[in-house]
């Protein structure tokens, strides 16, 4: 009773309704309160399959995550390796020098434009009215650029 | 002493809102302390309207599977007024089972004993039998407010709210069934007394 107001009344019969009363809710056996709540649970709680207290979620146990956390690990860490590993691993020798000629020929093919970009002659200064007849051998050296990095492409 | 009266009620509902929400969640712990806290007076309620103990703990049963069923759907819209809806929940059904009775009753037009009256146990004191047949005599209204007060144990305040009658009218009625009840034990004893002597 969360609020008791009693007014006055016949003290003896409201004596004698609370001790019927008392007698009524002793009436159950003890197994009383256990059925009530199976009923509950059978009826309610298990088919909404809700977690609860006696089988708690999985995650909720430390052990199952720490297994959950070292197979993550291992999963992760195996794909990194596949990832990682060349293709033909039954003979990596050849793949790797392959791989070492191909980023050698490379540094060539970005040494080889560097050169090419220093030996270009400035004509930032010039106009197409007053100079026009000296940009003639810019197109001889535009084809030797084409061709070296023509050539330089094909070897890599 | 009022104010101690208020944080108390405040601690306990912050404890029931907890324990409430626990229970939508399905968690299981919390309806074994819902069932503990309500089941037997549930019962008394029932035991007391209906006579059998058997029907009496069904009702139990059914009227926690309601509320466990609205609990966990989400359709919980009482929020602070627990107590009136779970026992106005046990009276609705209480009554569903008297007009189930009735009709049977006039169905095959066979006499019934007395919902009311019909008891599994005898018990050994006179008084509380008597008490017992005097609640029988008593109007479905007065008997109703008498229930909820004394088996259900629940406050003036918490009645008007199952019943949705106001408080004052309540308290004058409870007055008033506790009067008759004493009428009629003094009546049905003295009813016995004169057959015993003649």
């Amino acid at each position: 009773m969360t609020q008791d107001i009693r007014q006055p009344e016949p003290d003896a019969i409201s004596d004698r309704l609370d001790q019927l009363a008392d007698r009524e809710r002793a009436m159950p056996d003890s197994a009383f309160e256990s059925r009530v709540f199976e009923s509950v649970r059978a009826r309610v709680l298990e088919p909404l399959g809700r977690p609860v207290a006696i089988r708690p979620a999985w995650w909720r146990s430390s052990w199952a995550m720490a297994a959950a956390a070292s197979i993550a690990i291992v999963l992760t860490a195996g794909m990194f390796m596949w990832a990682g590993a060349p293709t033909q691993t039954s003979d990596p020798g050849p793949s790797i020098a392959a791989g070492d000629d191909v980023s050698t020929e490379f540094e060539e093919f970005i040494e080889t434009v560097a050169w090419l970009e220093d030996s270009l002659p400035d004509y930032s200064w010039t106009t197409n009215s007053t100079d026009g007849p000296s940009l003639d051998s810019i197109d001889d050296l535009f084809d030797d650029v084409e061709q070296t990095l023509s050539d330089e492409e094909e070897s890599i | 002493m009022g104010d101690e009266q208020a944080d108390r009620d405040e601690r306990q509902d912050g404890a029931l809102t907890d324990l409430l929400v626990r229970a939508a969640d399905g968690v299981d712990a919390a309806w074994v302390e819902l069932v503990e806290r309500y089941s037997r007076r549930l019962f008394a309620l029932a035991r007391s309207r209906l006579g059998s103990v058997d029907l009496a703990e069904e009702i139990v049963q059914s009227v926690l599977v309601t509320v466990a069923t609205t609990l966990t759907a989400g359709k919980y819209t009482e929020s602070g007024r627990f107590e009136s809806w779970l026992f106005r929940v046990a009276m609705n059904r209480i009554r569903d089972e008297i007009r189930k009775k009735r009709r049977s009753t006039v169905e095959t037009n066979e006499h019934l004993p007395d919902l009311a009256a019909h008891h599994d146990e005898p018990t050994d004191e006179a008084g509380l039998s008597a008490l017992r047949a005097a609640l029988d005599e008593l109007s479905d209204a007065d008997r109703q407010v008498i229930e909820l007060r004394h088996h259900g144990q629940l406050s003036f305040k918490e009645i008007a709210a199952v019943t949705c009658e106001p408080m004052g009218t309540l308290l004058a009625r409870h007055h008033r069934a506790l009067r008759k009840l004493r009428s009629i034990i003094e009546t049905n004893l003295s009813d016995q007394e004169i057959e015993r002597t003649t």
